[in-house]
């Protein structure tokens, strides 16, 4: 059964892609929608990639955890500040904005690997980078001045969860960018290789997932927070 | 992307396996780019203005964030509901499950715990104040 | 809300022993070693989880909590549960991964020492909670509760004896190896399908993809190469893509190891070089060029072949009775 074979099938104007129901009783292996086995096992491609989004879904998990804990204890200041009294608009909003204009360029970076030109590939990944950086800077000032203040990690209970959900995200971030450098390093030594675009998929999806994690993350701590 | 073709799964993150101009690539992400900067801003204004009714800002902000996300999702992760990524969306399905049981689960029973319990000694003393 | 949530997961837990006293009934049992450590954890389990759902019950509880009721309570699940389904699996696939069983006398004696011992120990522990007795004492002097003590003493006796007992039967099996070598990979008449392989299997595992068309295929498979008196036709071997071997797992993991140590002890020079050792290790090993190997079709051809004549041996040897293919 070969590729063709299979894809052949698929166009039949009478078979369902959604294949709702039982597939007519012709088992698996004849038709072509997916995971019925049609033209034999996946290609590495997909079981990188799902395999890799499996992880991410369970780091989401881990995310959900923190989140959970800050939920319950956003109000237990314990007589210290709270959040309006702390957050600084102006610094979350710019935050946001370079990592969502971070998370367009890896798209781009990602663009620009689908026609294997290098040049675009490494400025799109440098910009990520630079956006990353600067990220990361705003928020270690911002960790910085709170704990000088007074208000560090051990302030109460509310400042606890905070710094451990922001800190989480932010140490991915770092991860997130070392694991930049060394594929900026890759793609420029080895090239587009077939295990090497495995690879920057798998980076997409991460860098992806951190910026839908801080959606999440500026909702509920910074915007939710401030009404509290 | 030429050894996507065989079984017609595609990779989570990838865009469609037929060809697909680069212009086309990027105006997806432009486009999710733009819808995500105006959320975002809708979620700033709705905090920061009185444009909403107070009492309604956090559901507005969570219908925000989540409509965010799925931006997301569809135009950077190219996560879609066709066909050759039922086995993507089944497993997002079944993270924002567990991701619903945790946070969910945990205010509840803590918000329970918080009403039955006897308050600190501290809360009584700003209770009487 | 406590008492609710320990309750459900009585319903599930009964649910699957229902399933597997349903699929032991009908069957022929044989009461190798593996099947009494299954046997046994099924009925120490459901005892184990009826105490359980005893102290679900809020009132009970707040009188049992951190007793040695409690205590008793979950080393019969854990025993049960972990330990004795544990030793079950091991003997059970001993034979696939080292290529040959496990002495089946010196097993029985550590599954019935295990099973008395387990039941001498902790029962007696059951009363003494309900006496009063709580856990992590460093003395007591309740006399009512000396004689359970006593008995729970000799039970632990029995448990070490059990234990020697596994110990000797690893030992007298690795001296044993040759006379209880699993020649065929298939020692227990299985139905499943890794006993379709050689003990202990190649790297690529099957020379060729099974085709599965039901549930158990393997049986399939046996019941024609018995009723044919031969085994299925040779397959046509192929070239089999298999993944380099690499030690950086583990030693990464060292170094995570010794960040975690650090990060525990405040010693953040040590966490820098952890993390900074970690990461080294990880982009060296990502720069391999080569990340997996091919076995030549002739190569799996000749694995595949001493295995299907170790088999094709045992069918002679055992004509109409009855074997593997």
């Amino acid at each position: 059964m070969s590729a063709t074979d299979a894809v052949g099938h698929g166009h039949a104007r009478d078979v369902d892609p959604y294949l709702l129901g039982r597939g007519g009783g012709r088992g698996s292996g004849h038709v072509a929608a997916t995971g019925r086995g049609a033209g034999g096992p996946a290609s590495k491609t997909v079981v990188v990639a799902y395999g890799f989004w499996l992880f991410l879904l369970s780091d989401i998990v881990l995310f959900s955890c923190l989140f959970a804990a800050h939920a319950v204890l956003q109000t237990a200041i314990a007589d210290g500040p709270a959040g309006h009294e702390l957050f600084k608009p102006t610094n979350i909003a710019i935050e946001t904005a370079c990592l969502l204009l971070s998370s367009f360029t890896c798209g781009m970076s990602a663009a620009a690997c689908g026609v294997r030109n290098l040049l675009w590939t490494q400025v799109a990944l440098l910009v990520t980078g630079l956006l990353g950086v600067a990220f990361l800077v705003l928020e270690a000032k911002d960790f910085a001045e709170l704990v000088e203040q007074g208000f560090g990690p051990q302030r109460s209970a509310f400042l606890s969860s905070f710094f451990a959900v922001v800190g989480c995200h932010g140490l991915h971030v770092s991860a997130g960018l070392l694991w930049l450098g060394t594929m900026m390093a890759q793609i420029f030594v080895k090239g587009f290789r077939a295990d090497i675009l495995r690879r920057m998929l798998c980076f997409n999806l991460f860098w992806h997932v951190l910026d839908i994690i801080w959606v999440a993350l500026f909702t509920i701590v910074y915007l939710i927070g401030e009404g509290r | 992307m030429s050894d996507n073709l065989d079984t017609g799964d595609v990779a989570a993150g990838f865009a469609e396996p037929h060809e697909y101009t680069v212009w086309e690539d990027i105006q997806g992400y432009l486009f999710g780019l733009v819808l995500a900067t105006l959320l975002t801003a809708a979620s700033f204004y709705a905090v920061y203005t009185h444009l909403i009714w107070a009492p309604a800002i956090p559901i507005a902000l969570v219908a925000l964030a989540v409509a965010q996300i799925g931006v997301h999702l569809v135009f950077f992760l190219h996560l879609t509901t066709a066909p050759d990524n039922t086995n993507n969306v089944l497993a997002l399905a079944f993270g924002v499950l567990i991701v619903a049981l945790i946070i969910g689960g945990s205010v509840w029973i803590m918000g329970h715990l918080d009403e039955r319990m006897m308050p600190s000694m501290h809360q009584m003393m700003q209770m009487q104040r | 809300m406590f008492g609710i949530a320990t309750s459900i997961i009585a319903v599930g837990t009964g649910v699957k022993v229902y399933n597997w006293m349903f699929t032991m009934y009908g069957g022929r049992i044989r009461y190798a070693t593996p099947m009494l450590w299954s046997v046994g954890f099924i009925v120490t389990f459901i005892i184990g989880g009826m105490t359980g759902v005893l102290l679900a019950v809020p009132p009970a509880d707040f009188q049992l909590h951190n007793s040695l009721f409690l205590v008793a309570h979950f080393h019969n699940v854990i025993i049960g549960g972990v330990l004795f389904a544990g030793f079950a699996g091991i003997t059970y696939w001993f034979p696939k991964a080292f290529g040959f069983r496990l002495h089946e006398g010196w097993g029985k004696v550590s599954f019935w020492c295990a099973l008395i011992g387990f039941y001498v120990t902790f029962v007696p522990l059951y009363v003494a909670g309900l006496l009063g007795m709580t856990r992590r004492l460093q003395h007591y002097e309740v006399a009512a509760w000396r004689p359970w003590v006593l008995i729970a003493g000799l039970g632990v006796i029995i448990l070490l004896i059990g234990a020697i007992a596994q110990v000797i039967q690893l030992v007298v099996s690795v001296r044993q190896r040759d006379a209880l070598r699993d020649e065929t990979g298939d020692p227990w008449d299985g139905r499943s399908l890794e006993w379709a392989t050689a003990s202990p299997p190649p790297a690529f595992n099957f020379a060729v993809l099974p085709n599965v068309g039901g549930d158990e295929p393997y049986w399939q498979i046996k019941r024609l190469a018995i009723e044919r008196q031969q085994l299925a036709p040779e397959p046509t071997y192929k070239a089999i893509e298999v993944p380099r071997n690499s030690p950086v797992g583990f030693i990464t993991a060292f170094f995570a190891t010794i960040t975690g140590f650090a990060l525990i002890w405040h010693i953040w020079w040590l966490v820098a070089v952890g993390v900074a050792a970690a990461y080294v290790v990880f982009v060296w090993f990502a720069w391999r060029d080569v990340t997996e190997y091919e076995i030549p079709a002739e190569e799996v051809a000749r694995i595949d072949r001493a295995r299907r004549a170790a088999r094709q041996q045992w069918l002679e040897a055992n004509a109409p009775a009855g074997g593997p293919a």
